[in-house]
């Protein structure tokens, strides 16, 4: 029960990371669609800047850095130019994917994978006063849990929070009282863009310490999912979150008990297709 | 006079001067490489049209990127976001390859119609279920179809390593499919087969339909302001749900044309995104069908080319892929620049 415990919390965390900046992207009305192909990107550099440095915070940096560009490209685009999300979003994952092979080739000379004795893991957390199912977890999944106390702060109270979701509702409004949509919608971007970057980083840094190619796996997208599950609502967001994050663990799990690997990994799709059902909601988005 | 012409052919305009401007990007990346982009493009080039055998290669790779473009157009042209065009395709494929490992023992005249039916039902069903949750329900039909995406891929993956595993071959493929439900390749050295006839008449129907007839109009219509569609009197839900279920069809008949014609067995692989790329040029043409057959021959082209290009000159084939996702990029901007310029002109 620990281990599965232990397993939803590593599957969670960066979708955990993702979908608070995703909500916050949604509030704002421009739902950011890039973040598959920012994570796998943003897992590449963390494992080339931990390459280059052995140094698992240069890994970071650069992993971060990457997914600032990216997602200023996705701004330039969603919030300049005010071209459809959609349309950018897609094309920009397309090309994320493809970039990150093109660099795993050019860099690395390979072409499924790579690792290498100078990189140095993320550490985790060992306190002893922890019970032991709390302890021994990455760095990376406690700042998820202070990002998400943060966030939630944010949201609910102060007015920041409320501007945010002015500019999804009203952008006439709030920008006639003042505050430029513009900017809130960048900044947003770029603290989403952090985000990303440390999912990024504690998908190739952490518990595993290589880079594969295609290794984000729809993490990107199941962040995606739980942000319009959640429908601009954190706490419907951390809730679809928990349910996936459970799911890839249980796949895991039923994986190791000998159900084949293909059906065992079916099982995180499934849940999020009949949570998006039972909630029924993300009407008009897709237009 | 001339500004009329401009005005005209802006859209074209723009996805020409996008694509000349994602060619030119290439070649600056091309030569970080320290290869000179001319040579490369010219190796490319070279490698894909260079002598007969080269162009007929080319002309077998164009055909399941030109049926999955036209997947993508038909129902972005909708105003239907089909994301799980791949999706479709593995369960098309998978679904055709079943009819053939049942029923050996028909004749081809009765096999191959009902493995192509079985085909594009099939994929045209995994793309009915996201779009009548869609239209509905209301459901985000982008997610669904990313999720319905992966199932489908994993469903037919367990179903060919476990029940359907082939006895002959590696893990991961079924047995061949009786010789009564293949095209016949129509040279020794490419995989290019008679199937390129059935996608060839497909995608003209689909041009025409989309181009002269009024359920084409009606598609557009949706895309462009579906509550305007409905005041003027369309039936909005069937319009874009005909839209889905043929973009659904055409992934199908990609991927049933790949086992028919190509691979003769279902593969746990047997599409290297092939959708993906369709999209990617989809988006490039604004979803125009004439376009997409350019695009999609030009892309073929590239590829096509693209690995004598890595193996002369050192520059991996993504680069192709990245060029295309540039051009999305630039058209989009182009657009966005065209749309501001003819309103401040309005205002003046």
């Amino acid at each position: 029960m620990t281990e599965f415990f232990q397993a939803a919390v590593r599957m969670g965390t960066p979708l955990l990371l993702m979908a608070l900046g995703g909500t916050w992207t949604l509030q704002t009305g421009i739902l950011n669609i890039g973040q598959e192909g920012g994570l796998i990107l943003a897992s590449f550099f963390a494992v080339l800047g931990n390459h280059l440095f052995g140094s698992w915070i240069v890994g970071i940096v650069f992993a971060v850095a990457v997914a600032l560009v990216y997602n200023m490209i996705f701004a330039f685009f969603s919030v300049s130019l005010r071209s459809n999300i959609w349309v950018i979003g897609m094309a920009l994952n397309i090309m994320g994917s493809a970039l990150s092979i093109l660099f795993l080739k050019s860099f690395f000379g390979v072409k499924g994978s790579f690792r290498s004795p100078n990189m140095v893991r993320i550490p985790d957390v060992e306190l002893s006063f922890l019970p032991s199912w709390l302890d021994g977890f990455s760095l990376i999944v406690w700042v998820a849990v202070a990002v998400l106390a943060v966030v939630a702060y944010m949201d609910s109270r102060t007015v920041l929070g409320m501007r945010l979701k002015a500019a999804g509702e009203n952008e006439e409004a709030l920008d006639a009282a003042g505050v430029p949509v513009w900017r809130l919608r960048y900044g947003v971007l770029v603290v989403n863009s952090v985000m990303v970057g440390l999912a990024g980083a504690f998908l190739s840094t952490s518990y595993l310490l290589s880079f594969v190619r295609g290794m984000s796996a729809d993490r990107g997208w199941m962040a995606v999912a739980a942000v319009i599950f959640g429908d601009g609502h954190l706490g419907w967001t951390v809730f679809a979150v928990i349910i996936f994050g459970v799911a890839q663990a249980g796949g895991f799990q039923l994986q190791a008990m000998g159900v084949p690997s293909h059906l065992a990994l079916m099982l995180p799709y499934v849940l999020v297709i009949i949570a998006l059902v039972t909630r029924g909601i993300g009407k008009g988005r897709s237009s | 006079m001339k500004n009329r012409w401009i005005q005209e052919h802006r859209d074209g305009l723009i996805v020409l001067g996008s694509f000349v401007a994602s060619v030119l990007f290439g070649g600056v990346i091309i030569a970080l490489y320290g290869a000179n982009p001319m040579e490369a493009y010219g190796e490319m080039i070279n490698g894909a049209l260079g002598d007969s055998d080269a162009m007929l290669g080319t002309l077998a790779k164009w055909v399941p990127l030109l049926l999955a473009t036209f997947a993508i157009s038909a129902a972005f042209n909708g105003g239907m976001w089909n994301i799980g065009a791949e999706g479709q395709l593995y369960v098309g494929a998978f679904s055709a390859t079943w009819i053939g490992l049942t029923f050996p023992a028909l004749p081809g005249a009765v096999l191959m119609p009902l493995a192509l039916m079985a085909g594009l039902g099939g994929a045209a069903f995994w793309a009915w279920i996201p779009a009548k949750l869609n239209l509905d329900h209301g459901l985000n039909i982008v997610v669904l179809t990313i999720m319905l995406n992966s199932l489908g891929t994993l469903a037919t993956q367990a179903l060919t390593v476990g029940p359907y595993a082939g006895h002959q071959v590696a893990a991961g493929a079924t047995d061949k499919i009786p010789e009564a439900m293949r095209f016949a390749k129509l040279t020794d050295f490419s995989n290019l087969n008679t199937g390129i006839f059935i996608a060839l008449v497909a995608v003209i129907l689909v041009t025409i339909a989309m181009l002269f007839t009024i359920r084409g109009y009606d598609w557009k219509m949706c895309r462009l302001n579906g509550r305007f569609a409905k005041y003027g009197g369309i039936d909005v839900r069937k319009v874009k749900m005909s839209a889905m279920l043929l973009s659904g069809a055409l992934a199908g008949l990609a991927g049933t044309l790949l086992v028919m014609g190509e691979q003769y067995r279902f593969r746990t692989a047997i599409s290297p995104g092939y959708t993906w790329t369709g999209m990617i040029l989809a988006m490039m043409v604004a979803y125009h069908p004439v376009g997409g057959i350019l695009a999609s021959a030009v892309y073929a082209v590239m590829e096509s080319g693209a690995l004598q290009m890595e193996l002369m000159t050192d520059v991996p084939v993504e680069v192709v892929q990245i060029v295309m996702c540039l051009g999305v990029l630039f058209v989009t901007a182009g657009f966005a620049v065209a749309n501001r310029m003819a309103s401040r002109l309005r205002e003046d």
